[in-house]
């Protein structure tokens, strides 16, 4: 087991190199700067020039790349500016051109603690319903249960959530009145801790922001968006837990365990349903993915102040170490998600590891 | 009249001709009424989406705009001065700029259903053909070939089609300030309609010939016409004097932004369909039937048409049916978040990421094309998970 573990997290790291490269590559493929324009107007080249090379831009395309990824001191020797960059390999994503002053860490300790909040929420909804009624509805098999939570389930995955989003803001928020249009109330729980570093005017780290206050306000800003972004969720996990319990539930070894006399309890719990969610667990990796985009656009529908909402806008912006930045952070949570799903996969289901 | 004869006669007529799997999958999807309903439907949607239907059926072109009307109620009639349109009246209402809200969702199945099939298309070709050539490489090519796929399935895929979207719009409008727009001339799509309807008419005779038949030729003869008239389609601009790349760009705009959308989910789904492929072509290779195959005789070719392709087709079709959501889905993202097709051209996306702004004033310019959109990819939902049920021989009975 811990040479498996050993070996994908060994996998893991051409992967994180070739996400840094394509991305640097292709975000510096696409034409025009980030200093084309200044609000409005465009600025004079004399300008634009000075601020290329104040931002490294001149230089050439490798060099940018080495410094990027290892830092300035080693591939700027002499570098005297007093900004070199420690390279994303120690954690330093560098500065931000859009929003002078603020570097890409900044940005991600304000706006990742609210996608997290948003996509946890999200996945334990569709975990916490989408199981039970894919178990309730195999061990229905034939019933009207079962026929009404397949006809829910698929009517869920069918459902994208550029639909869900507004649909659920035209009726809960505009026609009815229940619940807050958009934006997020999230308080850090240790709000103490927060405040110290307000006074001192530094920036909040980011564990700080990441545990909610659990309070009304909070609970109400995030209904709606979280039940948009998890409704698809619970439908795919449902229909996914049903299919393979009631695939497992045939087995001889289920009419083994009923013969010797076991409880239908038991059976149920500890033989079919164990290895029933072996199959759902291999879908927990790309529902991770979907969750990730799925958060770009319910934070641009419900005006989240995300990461999703950064990523989109600063493509727009040729904004390169924010757009670097958060597509890193992506496939590190991507490559990370799929890890722990494959090594669950190997935990549940031996024969795997022996590949 | 002797004895053996009679038995003959008797034993032809219990026998009968052997059902291919492909005929018991279609008789059993046949029983499955909502599977049934949902393929009218998409029959119907496709019937629509065809150009010269859609403008057809349509009251409105999708780009007529009238300041008069906008956010019109659905039935409110029209009130502008343009006399080709007095008397009609806005069925579902019009959008902020006075456009039709039923003209733009029935123009705006057509790039739904284009994205959904062609993006199937393409991925299906990709990875039959690379699980093929994996699956019957030495196994030092094949293991590469896999590891290949493996690493490609590790990296966050949706994040770079965003980032090639932003690349291809980009480039396509900075070029298109120089570019002259593509013109078709009028005989060239007949003609490549033509070549398309004989290739998959000759192989559907093929297909049925005593002793060269199976669905695998069909399949072989559908691909290559498709990939043909591709080839032909690229080969004709790029004879107008245009570069490769420029090539992509013309056709891109003239396609209003489908084109490079095609080719990004092509190009990034075909993952799936070739670890299947390659997996069947390894079982199917240690089979029985495959060794009495090349005891008498037959190559590789033969082979594949014959037994190999057939038992993908059923994993295939089931596969790429369930997939169709994703990608009418992923069009309808990156349309909202501005990637997708160019406006004024309209797609559900468009117009749902467009008219959220009036959602309080004029809902139904959000609601109409959400319908569509949940509509239709409930409508392949319930198709695939009919043709999974009649694929299945486990499901049976």
């Amino acid at each position: 087991m811990l040479q498996f573990i050993v070996r994908r997290i060994l996998w893991a790291i051409p992967v994180l190199l070739a996400v840094t490269f394509f991305t640097f590559a292709l975000v510096r493929a696409i034409p025009g700067g980030p200093f084309d324009f200044a609000g409005d107007r465009s600025l004079p080249p004399s300008v634009v020039a000075n601020l290329e090379a104040k931002y490294h831009l001149s230089d050439p395309l490798w060099q940018q790349f080495c410094s990027y990824l290892i830092g300035d001191t080693v591939c700027r020797p002499g570098d005297d500016s007093g900004r070199a960059s420690k390279g994303v390999l120690l954690g330093d994503l560098g500065p931000s051109f859009r929003y002078r002053g603020r570097t890409v860490n900044d940005i991600i300790a304000t706006a990742l603690p609210i996608s997290f909040q948003l996509g946890m929420m999200a996945m334990m909804l569709g975990i916490g319903i989408g199981i039970p009624f894919g178990v309730l509805a195999a061990l229905k098999h034939n019933t009207w249960i079962d026929y009404s939570a397949t006809l829910v389930a698929i009517l869920g995955v069918s459902v994208s959530n550029v639909v869900l989003g507004p649909v659920l803001i035209w009726f809960f928020a505009l026609k009815l009145g229940w619940f807050p249009v958009a934006t997020w109330a999230a308080e850090p729980l240790f709000s103490g801790i927060a405040d110290k570093y307000i006074a001192a005017s530094e920036q909040i780290p980011m564990w700080v922001n990441i545990i909610p206050k659990p309070t009304v306000d909070f609970f109400m800003h995030a209904a709606l968006p979280v039940f948009a972004l998890g409704t698809a969720l619970s439908a795919t996990i449902a229909r996914m837990t049903r299919g393979s319990l009631l695939q497992v539930i045939r087995e001889d070894y289920i009419r083994t365990a009923r013969s010797k006399g076991l409880r239908e309890r038991a059976v149920v719990v500890r033989h079919a349903l164990k290895n029933s969610l072996i199959p759902v667990v291999t879908i927990l990796g790309p529902m991770f993915a979907g969750v990730l985009t799925g958060t770009f656009v319910i934070e641009l529908i419900f005006a989240i102040p995300g990461l999703g909402r950064h990523f989109v806008n600063s493509i727009g912006n040729r904004d390169y170490p924010v757009v670097l930045g958060t597509t890193l952070l992506y496939g590190v949570a991507i490559v990370i998600a799929n890890m722990l799903v494959d090594i669950t996969y190997a935990w549940l289901d031996p024969r795997v590891r022996l590949e | 009249m002797t004895a053996e004869t009679r038995s003959a006669e008797e034993l032809q007529f219990i026998t009968r001709k052997p059902r291919s799997p492909l005929t018991d999958a279609i008789n059993q999807l046949l029983q499955n009424k909502m599977a049934v309903a949902a393929l009218i439907f998409i029959i119907v949607e496709v019937i629509i989406a065809i150009p010269p239907v859609t403008d057809f059926v349509t009251p409105f072109p999708y780009d007529k705009t009238s300041l008069y009307d906008n956010l019109a109620p659905p039935g409110a009639p029209y009130t502008g001065r343009d006399p080709e349109y007095q008397g009609k009246i806005f069925l579902l209402g019009a959008d902020y700029l006075g456009r039709d809200i039923l003209s733009r969702t029935l123009y705006g199945t057509q790039v739904s259903l284009a994205v959904g099939f062609i993006g199937a298309t393409v991925s299906m070709i990709v990875g039959i053909a690379y699980g093929l050539i994996s699956g019957y490489s030495r196994p030092t090519i094949d293991n590469i070939m896999m590891r290949f796929v493996d690493f490609l399935y590790a990296l966050p895929i949706l994040v770079f089609v965003i980032l090639m979207q932003v690349y291809f719009k980009a480039v396509a409008r900075q070029q298109n300030e120089t570019l002259e727009p593509l013109e078709i001339p009028e005989w060239f799509i007949p003609l490549t309609v033509a070549l398309f309807v004989a290739a998959v008419l000759i192989g559907f005779f093929m297909a049925r010939r005593e002793d060269g038949g199976g669905p695998g030729v069909f399949l072989a003869w559908a691909v290559g016409a498709f990939v043909l008239n591709f080839v032909l389609f690229i080969g004709y601009v790029m004879s107008t004097g245009r570069s490769f790349m420029e090539s992509m760009i013309v056709i891109d705009t003239a396609m209003g932004g489908m084109f490079f959308l095609f080719v990004a989910l092509g190009l990034l789904n075909w993952l799936a369909m070739a670890r299947i492929t390659r997996g069947q072509v390894l079982s199917v290779k240690k089979k029985e039937f495959i060794e009495a195959a090349r005891s008498i005789g037959a190559g590789d070719r033969r082979i594949i048409t014959q037994h190999v392709l057939p038992n993908i087709l059923g994993p295939a079709i089931v596969y790429e049916t369930l997939a169709i959501p994703g990608y009418i889905f992923l069009e309808a993202f990156l349309s909202f978040i501005g990637l997708g097709i160019n406006p004024p051209r309209p797609s559900w996306g468009i117009m749902i990421s467009e008219n959220v702004p009036a959602l309080r004033a004029a809902p139904w310019t959000v609601l109409v094309p959400s319908f569509a959109l949940t509509i239709t990819v409930l409508a392949f939902n319930f198709l695939g998970d009919g043709l999974r049920d009649a694929f299945d021989p486990r499901m049976r009975e």
